[in-house]
C-alpha cells in the first residue's frame, strides 16, 4: 500500500525531507520499519516511534491509515 | 499569602484551599539548565512550597540565551547553589533545598523520596532513564520535557499507574547518535515554551485539574506551530523488568562503563594527548603546556584522526558529561586508551595553574 510518512526532529535530517510517500508491501508497522532502516541505514541507530491516528503503534498493529508519523527521542534540556 | 496569590485564588478552579495545596507540594527539578530555569521560576512565583534543585554544573556564558536565572556575574558558580539564590529572593516564602551534585544510583532514592513531583529538565540519556527507572521504582510522577532545535516533547510519566519513559522508548540511542543543545545549538526561547509546559502539569497535577498527559506525549514544533498529541500505552514488560531489578537499569553508556580518569590521577600530563570536545566558543578557553588538541563533539568524525594516536588520550568538556559521550564515540572507531576527565573546564583551568606553579618551584 501508498503511505506518506512524517518525520519528526533529526529524522527529517537523516531523510532529507519533513514528508514523503512510499510503497510498502503488506500492512505492518514492522514492515515500515525494515523500509526505512533499508532506505536509510542512520535510522537504525535511533530508537524511533510510528504513529497513526495519534497514536503509536507496536509492532504487531496493522495499518489502517494512510498518514504514518515517525518520531525519534529527542535529547536536549 | 493570600495577596500574593490574589489571582490565583480568584479562581475557582484553584481557591484559597487549591493555592494551600501549592503551599504544601514538594516539587523536585531534576537539571537547572534550559527547561530547569522557567520551571523553577514559574514553581516559586506560583508558591509551590518546597523546592529542589539538583545540577552538578556550573553556569558558562552560551547558557546565558535560555537559562534566564542567570547572569554574567554567575559564571562559574554551580546551578543549583545560583538557583536557589535567585528563587528565594523571588518568593521568601518558598523553601529551596539545593543539591549540587549529580543524581546517581547511589543517591536517587534518599533525593526523591523526599518530594511527591519529580520535573525532567536533564539534557542527556543516562539521567532522563534513571529519573524514570527511579519513579517507578519510588511511585512517583513525572514530568518529562525534551528538546531538539525546534521541536520539544512534553509528557507525563508513571502518573496513576500510567505509562513510563521506557514504555515510549525501551532503549535509548546509540551513544553520540542524537545530539543535545550544546551540540547541535538551540533557539533560546524554546526550552522556555516546553519548560513552561511541564511546570504547568506539575501544577495541574497538585491541583488536580484538568487531564494531564499521562499516555500520551505532546510533539510541538515552534517554527511552524505543528502540534501532535500522541497517545502510547504501559509497556508491563519493561516496567516489571525494572521492579524485578529493584534498580534502575544502567544504561549500556553509563557513566560507570565509560573509562573516567580524575586530575588527582594524573601525575605526568604531558604523557596524555588531552582532547577539548567542547564547542567553538565554549569559556573558559583552556591552554596548556602539554598536547591538547580541539575537537567538537559536533564534528566527532574527526576522532577518527585519533586512530594512529599512540598515547592515552583524555577527553573533557565543561562538566564530564560530554567527554563520556566523546570516549564512547572514539571508541566505536577502535581507538584505544581513551578517558573521559571526572572534572570540568573550570577546574582543569585551575588545576594547570596550580600543577604549573609547584613545578616552577
Amino acid at each position: 500500500m501508498k503511505i506518506t510518512v512524517t518525520y519528526y526532529g533529526q529524522l527529517t535530517e537523516i531523510t532529507g525531507t519533513a514528508s514523503e510517500t512510499i510503497e510498502v508491501d503488506g500492512n505492518s508497522a514492522s514492515g515500515i520499519r525494515e523500509l526505512l532502516n533499508n532506505h536509510y541505514p542512520k535510522m537504525k541507530a535511533i530508537p524511533y516511534q510510528l504513529a497513526q491516528n495519534n497514536a503509536l503503534l507496536t509492532e504487531e498493529t496493522v495499518l489502517t491509515h494512510q498518514n504514518i508519523e515517525v518520531f525519534p527521542p529527542f535529547s536536549g534540556g | 499569602m493570600n495577596e500574593r496569590y490574589q489571582r490565583h485564588i480568584q479562581l475557582a478552579e484553584i481557591g484559597l484551599e487549591g493555592q494551600k495545596k501549592l503551599s504544601q507540594a514538594r516539587i523536585l527539578v531534576v537539571g537547572a539548565g534550559g527547561l530547569g530555569c522557567p520551571i523553577l521560576q514559574y514553581l516559586a512565583a506560583s508558591g509551590v512550597g518546597h523546592i529542589g534543585i539538583v545540577d552538578f554544573d556550573v553556569v558558562s556564558l552560551s547558557n546565558l540565551h535560555r537559562q534566564i536565572l542567570y547572569t554574567d556575574a554567575d559564571i562559574g558558580k554551580n546551578k543549583a547553589l545560583c538557583a536557589q539564590k535567585k528563587l528565594q529572593g523571588m518568593n521568601p516564602a518558598v523553601s529551596v533545598k539545593a543539591y549540587p551534585f549529580r543524581l546517581t544510583l547511589e543517591n536517587y532514592r534518599e533525593i526523591l523520596s523526599d518530594y511527591e513531583v519529580i520535573m525532567d529538565g536533564t539534557d542527556n540519556f543516562q539521567t532522563r532513564y534513571l529519573i524514570s527507572d527511579a519513579c517507578v521504582l519510588l511511585n512517583k510522577p513525572m514530568v518529562f520535557g525534551a528538546l531538539y532545535k525546534f521541536e520539544g516533547q512534553v509528557s507525563v510519566f508513571n502518573y496513576q499507574n500510567g505509562p513510563t519513559y521506557r514504555c515510549l522508548f525501551p532503549k535509548p540511542p546509540k551513544a553520540g547518535e542524537v545530539p543535545n543543545c550544546n551540540e547541535i545549538g538551540v533557539l533560546g526561547l524554546l526550552p522556555g515554551i516546553i519548560g513552561m509546559f511541564q511546570a504547568m502539569e506539575a501544577l495541574k497535577i497538585i491541583l488536580n485539574l484538568g487531564s494531564i498527559l499521562n499516555g500520551k506525549i505532546l510533539y510541538y514544533n515552534v517554527l511552524e506551530h505543528r502540534q501532535q498529541l500522541l497517545s502510547f500505552q504501559r509497556n508491563e514488560k519493561e516496567i516489571q523488568k525494572i521492579i524485578e531489578a529493584g534498580t534502575p537499569e544502567v544504561l549500556e553508556d553509563a557513566p560507570c562503563e565509560t573509562p573516567i580518569l580524575s586530575l588527582q590521577q594524573i601525575n605526568s600530563p604531558k604523557d596524555y594527548i588531552w582532547i577539548d570536545v567542547r564547542e567553538v566558543g565554549e569559556s573558559p578557553k583552556i591552554t596548556a603546556p602539554f598536547p591538547l588538541i580541539h575537537v567538537p563533539l559536533s564534528e566527532r568524525e574527526k576522532f577518527a584522526s585519533l586512530q594512529k594516536e599512540t598515547r592515552p588520550k583524555i577527553f573533557f568538556c565543561q562538566s564530564g558529561v560530554r567527554s563520556q559521550t566523546a570516549v564512547q564515540v572514539a571508541q566505536s572507531y577502535g581507538i584505544t586508551q581513551c578517558y573521559s576527565l571526572q572534572e570540568g573546564a573550570e577546574t582543569i583551568r585551575y588545576w594547570i595553574k596550580k600543577h604549573y606553579e609547584r613545578e616552577a618551584d
